[in-house]
């Protein structure tokens, strides 16, 4: 069908149209969300039962917020701390602020939390103690009337003089900590001489949404700064002149910000510099300043394109994922060159302006895509969003060439300004004549990249690749001093893994825990970690109740509490028949239950615990050990991830491979064998090159050095198809020079990047279009069904 | 309760082996037997002097600073629902901030104090290696230990105050101390190496213990005990 250029025009004004009814319609009944959340931009999303209950931990982990006020007097320390939390209660997106403990635990309320179940609690050592024939009970019971400084037995004896009870309160049910609790419910540490109030407090739900991040900080950082200084003139009597209050706060949400901070910088900068160079060379290339309106007419709509398909797919997209759509400003400038070039030498009287170079624009818009779409394979947010937004974008670029710059040719003069004899002496007539010279000798010149290659590939061989999600981003050190400095004062030795059980009924997963806690016992008599913290070492299942009443009922009869009984003046132990059962819906409910709700979640109908672990010495030994159990999964979340970066990295490469011999096929059907294998491999070998010079410059390879590989494919393939199509002449070697150059410049600023993810990615398609586009033109030098060949 | 345990037996070998502290006096350990009481009329003339309670209190603490050393003691607890006390006897030992407290008769028990954690021996069945599992942790013990060992224990956290008998009065503001113990008083005899400390409860229990120093020096074997390799 042969369409006029207005009736081009009118089409592609028809969809944008339609598509900015559509875009306005989406942003009203789903409004797209930029979050900059660290900790969730590099994992691997899992459709399993456990994904739920894990994000909802996930979550909860990464909305928890501290600060320390410090003052060398506590009495100052503790008024900042009212202060501060008074404030902090002001600001939208701040919730569950906590200076003070309104229910504190003491050890009776620990004691209350049994009352009326007192006979039918054990601990593992005093079930031993009554099983094992080679060991005493009274042994035991001796050791615990005599601990120095006990209360729980004067507290229980009463109500249990099998002593059972005091032996199971013996434990600390609080996590290893160094803080202390003030008479007035403080929890204050010390820590080089100053006094640490500790406020606790939450980030509401979309905390991680760029603006609500960024008012959240500020309004935080006004409140450290003057605010509180002017608020404490009151105390001005005991607070010296030369002490200020001391604050520290940590959190994932200052993680968050200051990652948004330097992503939005960088998009700026980054962005601002790649669209620069990209005009430059325009204008150095055109001399005509409407060449540079258009393209960044074609630019733009190719970013609306992108935002647009972002807001089909996701509902929330990752800043750091828009600092690598930068790189969408270089490719989709490729097709305004690869236009502003063919429109300078055709008649505007021309229907079809654009004719010649249709089929290599939609070729090369399919090679690319085609790259890019492979990305989306890789089930790691961050490669999805660019997929998206780079496909997108560049489809929205390649219809408005088609389309607009037809109609704008006829109404513009896109001749170039610069004369034949100035065009001689361009850099493009001086690169024409270097590829010329490099043709002469292709033969050579081939062998030599193919050394280079194998060599290459020895390198690659000795390379460590790197698959630790840390290593990714870039963290601020003072952020991560702060953190350490915050860990050592808390005294914090939770570890991060965890044992995550699932059952149907609440008594199902306190057996499943049961059974896990046999096994976790053994292991930490081993030491392979130092102690854990679970809802069933404080909360029996009725099963298990029914076991110990049992036990210390038949032990009665044998006679074990005898020695017990005489040191008592000869009372009579008592132990009376279990008649009600001690369930999670009252123990929650107690003083100790509410230490350890946290641990137990509901997620649709089932029921989930957690147990957490202190001082993890040997994580596969732990790991191993607990794979046996069914209905639990052992998560260590970031081995976990590490793990599956290491194999999509492995599926990265297959995905390149594939692409190869998709882009083979392509090459074949349209050029021939020879061309084909040509066509893929110089960006092949191009990649392995760039690959081999980046672990040298890095150090180690990541994932991201592989999806490069992917970049370089589908820029090469369009290289290829330019001189493929048209032969070798200074025309198509000015349009594939503006094109690398621009891809160039956009990947050689990415690599520029403080995101070493970012960094490595650009370093990698930089280099690899470098080779790609030296080495494209031999395509001219092979015979092939199509197009034109170079004189040999 | 353990978090009230690993405080006294801090406060105990504190005073238990307080003598050792004075080694950078003039005096040897053999004179110092033999000039206990001139000793310490000097060194109450000395403190009777510091006007300022803080400052005697300071240099108080600063003498209980000590690196290591054993001492024996008896324990007696009188129960409100025992008639008569529970009598045991043990060891105590000392090794840089780490304390071992160890009774020996009638039940055999150990429990070991390293860095901010208190671990419980217990009992092996084929007697191979010593197991040790934690049985609590508390910061405010913790801080107490450092404190005591550096001689700065936190106003804020205690109430502390010295009697002309060389006895010091504790009462704990932390609450969770505070509702385990009403009181602690340490008391230094003539003798030195003789100290006698009284607990009273929340409950009104009371316990007594009388510490002798034995030795100021540990054998490597001792050392080793600190060990505690999980």
């Amino acid at each position: 069908m042969n369409l006029s250029s207005t009736h081009k025009l009118y089409l592609w004004l028809t969809q944008c149209l339609l598509l900015a009814l559509f875009g306005v319609f989406i942003f009203i009944e789903k409004p797209i969300t930029f979050n900059a959340n660290l900790t969730s931009l590099f994992s691997v999303e899992h459709h399993n039962q456990w994904q739920a209950v894990q994000k909802k931990i996930d979550a909860n982990l990464n909305t928890s917020l501290l600060y320390l006020v410090g003052h060398s007097q506590q009495r100052v320390a503790i008024q900042a701390a009212d202060q501060l939390a008074l404030q902090l209660k002001q600001i939208d997106g701040i919730e569950n602020v906590s200076a003070q403990l309104k229910n504190i635990p003491n050890q009776q309320s620990l004691i209350d939390s049994y009352s009326g179940f007192e006979q039918q609690l054990l601990t593992p050592a005093f079930t031993e103690y009554l099983v094992q024939k080679n060991k005493q009970i009274f042994d035991l019971q001796f050791q615990l009337l005599n601990q120095l400084g006990d209360q729980i037995v004067g507290q229980t004896i009463a109500k249990d003089p099998t002593l059972a009870l005091a032996h199971y309160l013996n434990r600390s049910p609080f996590p290893s900590n160094k803080l202390t609790i003030t008479s007035d419910g403080y929890l204050t540490l010390n820590y080089q001489n100053n006094h640490y109030v500790l406020v606790t407090m939450k980030t509401a739900e979309g905390a991680f949404d760029l603006k609500t991040t960024k008012s959240i900080v500020s309004q935080l950082d006004n409140i450290s700064a003057p605010e509180l200084a002017t608020t404490l003139t009151d105390t001005s009597k005991v607070l010296p002149q030369d002490q200020a209050i001391d604050y520290i706060r940590t959190g994932a949400i200052f993680y968050s910000y200051e990652a948004s901070e330097q992503a939005q910088q960088e998009m700026q900068w980054l962005g601002g510099l790649s669209i620069l160079a990209t005009l430059l060379l325009i204008y150095f290339a055109y001399r005509r300043f409407v060449t540079l309106f258009c393209t960044i007419f074609l630019i733009g709509i190719s970013i609306v394109y992108g935002f647009l398909g972002l807001n089909l797919f996701f509902d929330e997209v990752n800043v750091l994922s828009l600092v690598f759509a930068v790189t969408l400003i270089g490719i989709a400038a490729d097709y305004s060159f690869h236009s502003l070039t063919e429109l300078q030498y055709v008649s505007t009287a021309h229907l079809s302006p654009l004719k010649n170079i249709n089929v290599s624009l939609i070729l090369s818009f399919l090679t690319t895509a085609l790259g890019y779409l492979l990305l989306v394979v890789v089930p790691i947010v961050i490669f999805k969003q660019i997929a998206v937004f780079t496909i997108f974008g560049l489809f929205g670029a390649l219809i408005t060439v088609l389309l607009v710059f037809p109609y704008l040719h006829q109404r513009i003069n896109f001749a170039s300004n610069v004369s034949g004899e100035q065009d001689n002496n361009t850099v493009f007539f001086r690169v024409n004549k270097q590829h010329q010279a490099m043709l002469k000798n292709w033969r050579g010149y081939s062998f030599f990249i193919l050394t280079l290659s194998l060599l290459s590939l020895v390198i690659l061989g000795k390379t460590v690749f790197s698959d630790d999600a840390k290593s990714f981003y870039q963290v601020p050190a003072q952020l991560l001093e702060t953190e350490n400095k915050v860990k050592k004062m808390l005294g914090q030795k939770l570890d991060n893994q965890y044992l995550l059980l699932q059952a149907e009924t609440p008594q199902a997963l306190l057996e499943n825990e049961e059974k896990a806690l046999v096994i976790l016992n053994n292991l930490q008599a081993e030491n392979v970690f130092a102690s854990y913290q679970a809802v069933a070492n404080w909360l029996p299942s009725i099963k298990q109740q029914q076991r110990n009443n049992a036990l210390l009922i038949s032990s009665k009869k044998q006679g074990q509490f005898d020695k017990l009984s005489v040191l008592l003046g000869n009372n009579d132990v008592i132990v009376q028949p279990i008649n009600h059962y001690l369930l999670p819906s009252h123990w929650f409910n107690s003083s100790i239950g509410k230490l350890f709700k946290h641990l137990w979640l509901q997620d649709n109908n089932n029921y989930y615990s957690m147990i957490k672990f202190a001082g993890i010495r040997d994580v596969n030994t732990l790991s191993n050990a607990l794979s046996v159990l069914e209905n639990a999964v052992f998560v260590d979340k970031l081995a976990d991830t590490e793990l599956e970066l290491g194999t999509f990295r492995l599926v990265l490469a297959y995905i390149f491979v594939a692409a190869c011999l998709a882009g083979f096929v392509i090459f074949y059907l349209r050029y021939g064998f020879k061309k084909a294998c040509l066509g893929v491999v110089v960006p092949a070998c191009a990649f392995a090159i760039a690959l081999a010079i980046s672990a040298v410059l890095q150090g180690n390879l990541t994932l991201f050095n592989l999806a490069a590989g992917l970049v370089i494919l589908a820029l090469g393939l369009d290289y290829s198809i330019f001189y493929a199509e048209h032969g070798f002449s200074i025309l198509i070697t000015k349009t594939t020079l503006m094109s690398a150059l621009s891809s160039i410049f956009v990947f050689a600023i990415l690599s520029f990047s403080l995101t070493p993810a970012i960094a490595s990615f650009g370093q990698t398609v930089f280099l690899g279009i470098v080779l790609t586009f030296m080495l494209a033109p031999i395509m001219t030098k092979i015979s092939g069904k199509r197009g034109h060949n170079a004189s040999k | 309760m353990t978090v009230l345990l690993r405080f006294l037996l801090s406060v105990l070998f504190v005073f238990s082996v307080q003598v050792w502290a004075n080694d950078s006096s003039e005096v040897s350990h053999n004179e110092k037997k033999t000039s206990i009481n001139s000793h310490k009329n000097k060194q109450t003339d000395t403190d009777a002097n510091i006007s300022d309670p803080n400052i005697r209190l300071e240099r108080f603490l600063a003498r209980l600073q000590i690196k290591q050393g054993i001492a024996s003691f008896t324990q007696q607890k009188h129960l409100s629902f025992l008639a008569n006390p529970i009598v045991s006897k043990g060891i105590l030992k000392i090794y840089q901030n780490s304390i071992i407290w160890q009774v020996q008769s009638p039940v055999f028990s150990k429990l070991v104090i390293v860095g901010d954690q208190v671990w419980q021996w217990m009992a092996q069945e084929d007697n191979n290696a010593p197991n040790y599992q934690v049985v609590v942790s508390n910061a405010s013990v913790e801080t107490l230990i450092r404190a005591v060992f550096t001689g700065d224990i936190s106003q804020s956290q205690w109430n502390i105050s010295m009697d002309e008998q060389q006895c010091l009065q504790l009462s704990p503001n932390d609450l969770v101390l505070s509702q385990a113990i009403n009181y602690i008083n340490v008391c230094v005899s003539d003798n030195q190496s003789q100290r006698f400390v009284t607990i009273r409860d929340a409950q009104d229990n009371l316990t007594e213990i009388e510490l002798m120093i034995t030795t100021k020096q540990l054998s490597d074997e001792d050392i080793h005990e600190f060990v505690i390799n999980p």
